[in-house]
This record gives structure tokens, C-alpha cells and sequence, in this order.
């Protein structure tokens, strides 16, 4: 029995024990297996000071949100994108997401990166925390054994409230680096931040060591008392791997050639950080009437174009203020009431120079000033009241005060604001003190129209219609005079009825030799020139026989024949042949026109 | 040449020589009017002289009505150059009469487009305008290819045109007798260029340009269709400039830069051709 309650109880101490295994471990041995859905990964927990290590936040499965990161107070966070990513394994289908950073520590130290969390599918997952050791990168503390560091200096700790201090930041590099930027240069808004000039290069030696050197160089105006904190700066800087690695080895002429022929790629990336500055900024005492802000050194000058002048006359007073410290601040200082003026004020010219180790401007502020009573004028003095850094209190400076005379005006007053020199440049400082319209004109022009009616008609009919028709004519008559050129017979032929009533027109009436000879002649040459036969050679047959051919109807040849016979006989002094009496008008001009009128009209159109 | 050929190309040589006879354009120099002349025929009738220096002895006196109905006068006669529409201009602002006032220095500059004063005037009176509208101009680039187009008026194109069209004729005819010279074979091709150019620009100033209606009164309202009891899509003000795209005998509807239409009476519109 014992054995059996010792076997029974047993068998119940199994089951308790059994179960309590189950209920105990249970659940954190099937925890065990279940893979983290969020992890934080980093490339390596030991990172030196100006290096950078990578975070990895990788949750499996889609998150609602992007993951909280832990608090890293002492680490500079650049995000560098997120990547997805999917898995099969099995015929299950994973996903996961995963979320870069690059982290840029800035003081040395032993660090507990905490929990990332994360939202997946409505529950809240958090990562597990790990520990980051941030060294000071052996041999950082001595600057003569670093190839590359940055220095941040102000030239003054203890500035007044508004005080120019300069902020100068340096790179230091004895090895060659590659492409560099500032990525935080940001001093708040307890500072007024003003540039000075572009980024500076020169060499210098520590110690004997070369090093060549970035200035860049800020000027800075606490806008406050109290103690001003201005954050790191960081630079990012390639440097060659191998380099970054052995920062002590000298390069080999295989790493020159490597440079040249761009094989010499292997860049690492560098942050550089400078140290945060503080600046304890003393309050300014109670200021004096007249202070407008001005902190620094400055002074000022007056002058006036010219000291004689009449009334009316105008002359330009300019007040020039400038100095070096807060420039911005310039403003025209306070000219005393001139009641014995009028006074046009002007648009100032301001300029601010960087170039310098300090920020310095200069404002050059003018007036009008025409006098209204002639005399012995003034402009009294201007002061200018700043607060003085080296000397710790305000001080006033004074222009002096500047006399001329004025004589009564010729004539009428009369602005001449466009004569008033400024007197440093030269220049004729003109103002426009109205604008108006131009006058209106008396030419004679104004009655005259600018095309008068019908005008347009005839300038096209001149100038646009009879030039083509002139043209054309003179075409046509060019290449009439060129088919003459070159057929001869052609003009002969179009040209002997004119010729031939040219030439009867001026024959003498009368039956007598010469008479005959030339009303021979005349009939003769058209018959000749017409038919293109040599006409002075024809017979009167044969004239008769050539008009037949030619299509003259016989009657008419016949008649022509006729009338060359009875002319040669009146020529040689033999009596006509018949009707001698009638010979005379026959051979008159009108009736060799006649006659050769009727021979022409039945010729015409017919080529011989 | 020939005695008769020589007289074709004098011909048209003296017909360019008289297209360019001075009063053509209103760009020579005639001298100052200061007396009027005495009148011809109708002794009622003053001469448009007479009226050029009372108007411009009303404009000096500060009469600026007096100024405008002589002036308006003048036009009526007939006369139409750029310096009655500048004299006219300048009197109607002086009078308050901004749209006309524009109206006239727009009518100035077309006549004469280089004007320098007229221009000045007229963005002197654009300063006054109410609605900021940029007044219808061609592009920047237009003006500067299509330069004789925009810079010389109309009448200088034709003139410029006639004398061209004839210098290509008579180079025309002289290769007639000197058909080996390339002299004038490219004189002619360039005389033809510039000829098309210039006959494209007469087509152009009598076809395609638009007119541009200025507004007279302070305020007139724009409708959605021609009449008065249509919907007022917007209101414009007194020496606003506005492209005109329809006319009707009492209506005209404009168009804004942007794109915007409506209709306005005639008479509250100055409309410039």
C-alpha cells in the first residue's frame, strides 16, 4: 500500500511537476523561438570619435508607422531611406521593412542604445537595448598627430550685447581629402549671423608639420545677455579608405597614378566636429537719448556741395556714417530743424563691407537744401551716439558745424535742384521732384494731313500700277529691237510702210525729173522692203509680178507697175505714157500714200 | 542703251522721284506756326492753320476745353497727322478726359510710331488708370522680327514700299541691257525681299490689325451680351485699353488679356482703328 501511495503520490508529483513545467517555461521557451518582429542592428558596437556607425531598425511585416528611434541625446541621426524586403521560405511569404541611420557621435562614452518601438498590426513592439562604446580615437587629443581636425574660436568670450564677435571655424588636413561641406553651421536665434567673405585657403605649421587649411569666418552679434552656448559644427569630409585607415601612412607614386587615372576611389567618409563654444554676453548699461542700437566703432561726417549760393539755389548736405560693428543698425542720425530751408530728403546709399576681418558698412544719407532767406546760414552739428566695446560706455561724436552764405536770388526763385554736387563723388545727385507731361506742338505739320484724300490713290497707281505696265512695255519693245537685230528683213519689212509715208510726206508736188526720181525711189524701196527683195534693183514688171506673188490683187500691181513706168519716163524726160496730166497727183504725197496705203492693207498679214 | 530704251528707265526713275516728293510723310521738319495764315474763299471759314494756333494759344492759356473743340475741329476738317493727335492727347488730359486722352496718343503713335514724346505721354497718362490691365500690345518678339512693321506708320510703309517696288523695276529694266551683271540680279532679289516685306506689312496694318477701344467715362459696366438688360460680368475704368473683336452699330464687345469678353456701349468707348 505504501508502495502503491508512494507509487500513486508519485505519479501526481510527476503530473504537478509536469505541469508546472508547462505553465512556467511554457511560454518563454515557445517565446524563445518566435523570432524578435523588431530588431535594432548597428555594423558595430565600438566606434571612435569623427567616425560613423549604421543603425538598422528592421520590423518584420509592414509597421502602421515609421519606428520610434531611442533617445540619442549624444549622436547626431542622419536617416539614410528605408528598404524592403520579401521572403519565401517554404511557400510562406515574409515581409520585412527596414529603416537605415547613420550615427555621428559627439563625445566619447559608454552608451545604451534603448528600445526602438514600433506599431505592427495594432499591437506596439519594442527592440531590445544594446550598449555602444565611443572611444576618443586614439592619438585625437594631440593635434600634431592628427592628419585632419577642426578648431572653432571667437574672438571674445565675454562680448557685450550686440558686440561684433568674429567666429572663426578651421579644417586642418595634411593629406589629401576629397570632397568636404559644412552640414551644421546653425547658431540659433540667441546670435545675428552676418558672413564674412568666402571660404579662405592658406598653409600653416604646427609644431613644423605642414597642414593646409579651410577658414570660414562669421560674424556674430549676441542678441542677448547671459550665457550664449553656440553648438558644434560638423563637417563632412572624404578621405581615401585606406587613408582613413592608416592615417599615418605616406602615399606611394602607385597612389598618385591610382588618383590620376581615377582608380584611386576608395573613399571613406569622415565627420569632423568642433567643440561647443559658450559665450558669456555682459548686459549694456542704460542708454542715453539718442542711441539707436549701434554697438561697435564708428564716426561721422557731414559735408555740403557748395557754400555760396542764392536763394533758391540748392545745395546737397551728406551726412555719412559708418564704422565697423552692427551695421545693420545704421540709421540717418537726427539733423537739427534748418527752418531757414527747404529740405528734399533723398534715398540713402548704404554698402557693408566682408572682405575684411570685420564686418564694417557704410550709409551716406543726403538732403536738399535750397535756402529761403539769404544770409549767413548754418547746418549745425549731428552727433551720433554708440556704445563703444573697448571703452565699455556710449560715446557721441559730432560733425562739425558747417557755415555759408547765402546772397538774394536774381530774379525769380527758382529750384536748380539738378545743380547741387555731391561733394565727395562729383556726381550730379538729381531728385525727381514731379512729373508732367511733354508740351504740346506748334509745327506746321500739325495741319498738314498725313496722306491727304485721293493721295493713296495715286501713290498706287504711280508707285504700284504703271511701273509693271512701263516694264512690260519696255519688254516688249527690247525684244522687238532684238528680233530686228537678227532678221534684218523683218524690220525692213515692219517698218516700210512707215518709212515710206515718212519720207512722201516730205516729197515736192510736181511732175518734174527729181520729183519723179524720188516718188520712184519711194515706191520702189517699200515693194522692195516689204517682199524682202533689194526694191531700188526692180523693174516695173517686175514690182508688178513680185505684188501678184505676194497676194496683191493684179488691179493694184498693175496700177503700181503703171505708176513706176510713167515715173521713169517723167524722169529720163520721155512723155508719159498715158494721163500725163494726172502724174502730178498721182505722185504727190498723197497719192503715193495712197497707193501704198492700199498695197500695205492688202499685204498685210501675209509673209512674203 | 538706247535713246528710247534710256527714256523707259527714265520713266520710271522720275515716278520713284515723285512718290518720294516731301509731304508724303509728317516727318520733315516744317516750320512753326505762330500767326494764323489768311484764310482763302469763305472768310467765316477759319483755315486749319487758324484753329492750329487757337487751339494751341487755348491749351497755353489753360483753356483745355477751347483747346479740344479746336483741335476737334481740325479733324473734322479733314486733317489727321500725329502731332494734331498729340496737341489733342495733351489737352485732354489736361481737361480730365483720361480715355481720350490715351485714345489720342494711341492715334499720335500710329501715325507717328517713333515719337518719343507721344510715347512718354502716353505712360504718363497709363500711370492714371485705374484697372490694372497691360494695355494690347504685340509680343516683344513679334515687334523685333516684324521691326518695319511696328516701328515705321503706315503711310512710311507705303511710301518706302513704292519707292522699293519702283527701284525693282528700274533694276528690272537695266538687266534687260545688262543680263551678265549680278550686281543686279542681287539688287533685284533684295529690292523683291524687302518689297514683299513691306506690301506684307501695308496687307498686315489694313487687314489684320485689330482695333483697341479705350474706355471714356470713370466706370462702365461690361455685359454678358449686347444689351442693357444682360448679366454685368465685370467693370472696367476710364483710360483702360481693350482689344475690340466685335463691332455693332451701338454695341462693342472687347477682350481682356486674360480671356475675358463682354459687351459695351459704343459711346462709353473710344475706339482706335
Amino acid at each position: 500500500m505504501d508502495t502503491s501511495m508512494h507509487g500513486r503520490s508519485f505519479g501526481w508529483f510527476r503530473v504537478a511537476a509536469l505541469v508546472a513545467w508547462a505553465v512556467l517555461l511554457g511560454p518563454a521557451g515557445a517565446g524563445s523561438q518566435e523570432p524578435d518582429r523588431i530588431q535594432v542592428t548597428v555594423d558595430r558596437n565600438q566606434v571612435a570619435l569623427g567616425d560613423q556607425l549604421y543603425l538598422t531598425i528592421r520590423i518584420e511585416g509592414s509597421p502602421d508607422e515609421p519606428p520610434g528611434l531611442p533617445e540619442l541625446p549624444d549622436f547626431r541621426v542622419l536617416s539614410r531611406g528605408e528598404r524592403r524586403d520579401m521572403q519565401i521560405t517554404n511557400g510562406r511569404v515574409s515581409n520585412s521593412t527596414s529603416y537605415n541611420y547613420l550615427l555621428i557621435p559627439t563625445r566619447a562614452g559608454s552608451y545604451e542604445i534603448g528600445p526602438a518601438t514600433a506599431v505592427i498590426d495594432g499591437a506596439e513592439v519594442r527592440s531590445r537595448p544594446f550598449t555602444i562604446q565611443v572611444t576618443d580615437a586614439g592619438g585625437q587629443d594631440d593635434e600634431q598627430d592628427r592628419d585632419l581636425f577642426v578648431t572653432s574660436t571667437v574672438s571674445t568670450d565675454r562680448p557685450w550685447q550686440g558686440q561684433q564677435v568674429i567666429y572663426t571655424w578651421r579644417f586642418y588636413s595634411r593629406v589629401p581629402v576629397g570632397q568636404g561641406s559644412i552640414e551644421s553651421m546653425d547658431f540659433g536665434s540667441d546670435v545675428v549671423v552676418e558672413d564674412l567673405g568666402e571660404v579662405r585657403q592658406f598653409s600653416t605649421s604646427i609644431d613644423g608639420v605642414q597642414y593646409s587649411v579651410n577658414e570660414v569666418r562669421k560674424a556674430l552679434f549676441p542678441q542677448r545677455s547671459g550665457e550664449v552656448t553656440l553648438p558644434q559644427t560638423q563637417l563632412r569630409v572624404q578621405v581615401e579608405a585606406e587613408q582613413a585607415r592608416r592615417p599615418g601612412r605616406r602615399r606611394s607614386i602607385f597612389d598618385e597614378f591610382d588618383s590620376l587615372l581615377g582608380a584611386g576611389g576608395r573613399w571613406a567618409t569622415k565627420y569632423l566636429l568642433t567643440d561647443p563654444l559658450t559665450l558669456d554676453v555682459r548686459p549694456l548699461p542704460p542708454a542715453p537719448a539718442g542711441w539707436n542700437g549701434l554697438v561697435g566703432e564708428f564716426d561721422i561726417r557731414a559735408s555740403l556741395s557748395r557754400r555760396e549760393l542764392q536763394v533758391g539755389q540748392s545745395a546737397t548736405l551728406e551726412v555719412q556714417v559708418g564704422g565697423s560693428g552692427n551695421v545693420q543698425l545704421l540709421t540717418e542720425p537726427d539733423i537739427p530743424e534748418l527752418p531757414a530751408f527747404k529740405i528734399y530728403p533723398d534715398q540713402p546709399d548704404a554698402s557693408i563691407d566682408r572682405s575684411g576681418r570685420l564686418l564694417t558698412g557704410r550709409k551716406v544719407f543726403r538732403r536738399a537744401l535750397v535756402p529761403l532767406v539769404a544770409g549767413a546760414l548754418d547746418v549745425p552739428p549731428i552727433d551720433l551716439v554708440y556704445f563703444d566695446p573697448e571703452v565699455g560706455d556710449y560715446v557721441t561724436r559730432s560733425t562739425e558745424r558747417i557755415d555759408f552764405d547765402v546772397t538774394p536770388a536774381e530774379g525769380e526763385e527758382e529750384l536748380m535742384l539738378t545743380e547741387s554736387l555731391a561733394p565727395t563723388t562729383g556726381k550730379v545727385a538729381v531728385r525727381i521732384l514731379a512729373d508732367d507731361i511733354l508740351p504740346v506742338r506748334r509745327t506746321a505739320a500739325g495741319i498738314v494731313s498725313a496722306m491727304p484724300q485721293g493721295w493713296r490713290l495715286w501713290v498706287w497707281f504711280v508707285g504700284g500700277v504703271l511701273p509693271p505696265f512701263l516694264y512690260v512695255a519696255l519688254l516688249a519693245h527690247h525684244r522687238r529691237e532684238r528680233r530686228y537685230a537678227a532678221d534684218r528683213t523683218l524690220r525692213r519689212r515692219h517698218r516700210a510702210l512707215r518709212d515710206a509715208l515718212s519720207v512722201a510726206r516730205k516729197l515736192r508736188s510736181g511732175a518734174g525729173p527729181a520729183s519723179a526720181a524720188e516718188a520712184s525711189r519711194i515706191v520702189r524701196r517699200y515693194v522692195g522692203d516689204k517682199l524682202g527683195v533689194e526694191g531700188s534693183a526692180l523693174t516695173p514688171s517686175e514690182a508688178e509680178a513680185a505684188l501678184v506673188r505676194a497676194g496683191v490683187d493684179g488691179a493694184l500691181a498693175a496700177r503700181c507697175r503703171g505708176l513706176l513706168e510713167r515715173l521713169e519716163a517723167a524722169q529720163y524726160g520721155l512723155a508719159p505714157v498715158a494721163g500725163g496730166g494726172g502724174l502730178a497727183a498721182e505722185t504727190g504725197a498723197e497719192g503715193l500714200s495712197d497707193l501704198i496705203k492700199a498695197i500695205d492693207r492688202q499685204l498685210r498679214g501675209r509673209r512674203p | 542703251m538706247k535713246r528710247a530704251d534710256m527714256r523707259g528707265v527714265a520713266i520710271l526713275a522720275l515716278l520713284g522721284a515723285a512718290a518720294a516728293i516731301p509731304g508724303f510723310t509728317q516727318d520733315e521738319e516744317l516750320p512753326v506756326v505762330t500767326e494764323a495764315l489768311p484764310a482763302e474763299g469763305d472768310p467765316a471759314a477759319p483755315e486749319p492753320a487758324e484753329l492750329w494756333v487757337n487751339g494751341n494759344a487755348a491749351y497755353e492759356a489753360g483753356d483745355f476745353g477751347r483747346a479740344v473743340a479746336l483741335y476737334g475741329e481740325m479733324r473734322e476738317m479733314g486733317v489727321d497727322n500725329g502731332h494734331l493727335h498729340y496737341n489733342l492727347g495733351n489737352a485732354y488730359l489736361r481737361a480730365g478726359e483720361l480715355g481720350r486722352s490715351i485714345a489720342s496718343y494711341r492715334r499720335s503713335l500710329r501715325l507717328l510710331p517713333r515719337d518719343e514724346d507721344a510715347s512718354a505721354n502716353l505712360t504718363f497718362a497709363r500711370r492714371s488708370a485705374r484697372d490694372e490691365i497691360a494695355p494690347p500690345e504685340p509680343p516683344v518678339l513679334l515687334r523685333t522680327v516684324l521691326f518695319w512693321h511696328y516701328s515705321l506708320a503706315p503711310v512710311e510703309v507705303l511710301r518706302t514700299a513704292v519707292l522699293v517696288g519702283l527701284g525693282f523695276w528700274i533694276v528690272l529694266a537695266l538687266r534687260l541691257y545688262r543680263p551678265a551683271s549680278e550686281v543686279l540680279r542681287w539688287s533685284a532679289v533684295c529690292l523683291l525681299a524687302v518689297g514683299l516685306a513691306l506690301a506684307g506689312s501695308l496687307v498686315a496694318h489694313a487687314a489684320f490689325s485689330s482695333p483697341v477701344a479705350v474706355v471714356v467715362p470713370p466706370e462702365i459696366d461690361l455685359h454678358a451680351a449686347a444689351g442693357e438688360g444682360s448679366v454685368v460680368r465685370f467693370q472696367l475704368h476710364a483710360g483702360t485699353e481693350v482689344r475690340v473683336i466685335e463691332e455693332r452699330p451701338e454695341w462693342v464687345r472687347i477682350e481682356l488679356p486674360e480671356g475675358e469678353r463682354g459687351w459695351s456701349m459704343r459711346e462709353y468707348l473710344e475706339i482706335v482703328e
